[in-house]
């Protein structure tokens, strides 16, 4: 089997559909068959990873605590766009976990660096 | 070349399902190779042999049923995406102690792995969701 990179694009704010889930447990499931993942997260979904999410009061799972265990699954590249966080007026400080933020022409070569994409 | 499909989406809105279809039957007449169907997601919840289809509409998954027959699809049902979802087959029926299986037969439950080897043993995996 040939080696494959994997990127998974998050679009969908928290809290909305399953899509962050879904894609999450693709991450972890590929992860395990020693495919190397990176993740971009776009728009809104910048806003799942803000510090001191509290989901009890919707009766909803956080992620959080699974995007802050994505580094023991050895998927340590996040990215996401220096435009949304300025939309959100948010820094990379603000966010639970590691990310690059980039440029939209560093995003467009980014893609083109992965065999697999998938943006559910 | 080596084709593997991801199907995220609801069968009773939108129509990336249906399209997915068409990819598949012009890959194939194409001398394509399908190594896996995926189904994730909502799409799961249309995979039940509980369903009635109106007559004058189209059962989309008996149409994957006939391409599997006529081609040999691979076609893998997220196992955890189903159970959640009440498409469960006799295996999740009897563990989970429910009163009836209704995953439509010639479809299989699988774990994500499934869809980690479809990337990996495929040229491309194509998703059709929202």
């Amino acid at each position: 089997m040939a080696d494959k990179k994997l990127l998974l694009i998050f679009r969908n704010p928290p809290f909305s559909d399953s899509s962050n889930k879904d894609t999450l447990d693709i991450a972890l499931a590929c992860s395990a068959f020693d495919i190397p993942v990176s993740l971009l997260f776009l728009h809104d979904a910048v806003l799942q990873l803000i510090k001191g999410q509290q989901s009890q009061a919707l009766q909803q799972k956080n992620l959080i605590n699974t995007f802050k265990a994505l580094a023991m699954y050895d998927i340590d590249q996040l990215f996401l766009l220096e435009s949304d966080l300025r939309r959100f007026a948010l820094s990379t400080a603000d966010l639970t976990v590691n990310c690059q933020a980039i440029s939209e022409s560093e995003m467009a070569t980014l893609i083109r660096q992965f065999d697999t994409v998938i943006n559910l | 070349m080596i084709i593997s499909l991801l199907i995220y989406a609801s069968q009773n809105s939108g129509q990336a399902e249906q399209t997915a279809l068409r990819f598949t039957r012009s890959a194939l007449a194409q001398g394509h190779k399908i190594h896996r169907v995926f189904f994730y997601g909502e799409t799961v919840s249309g995979i039940s042999s509980l369903k009635v289809i109106p007559r004058d509409e189209i059962d989309i998954t008996g149409q994957w049923l006939d391409l599997a027959e006529s081609d040999d699809l691979d076609l893998v049902v997220c196992i955890a995406a189903a159970v959640r979802r009440g498409v469960l087959d006799q295996q999740e029926c009897d563990r989970h102690n429910r009163v009836a299986a209704n995953l439509v037969a010639g479809f299989n439950l699988s774990g994500l792995g499934q869809l980690a080897d479809a990337i990996l043993s495929s040229d491309r995996l194509l998703t059709f969701g929202n």
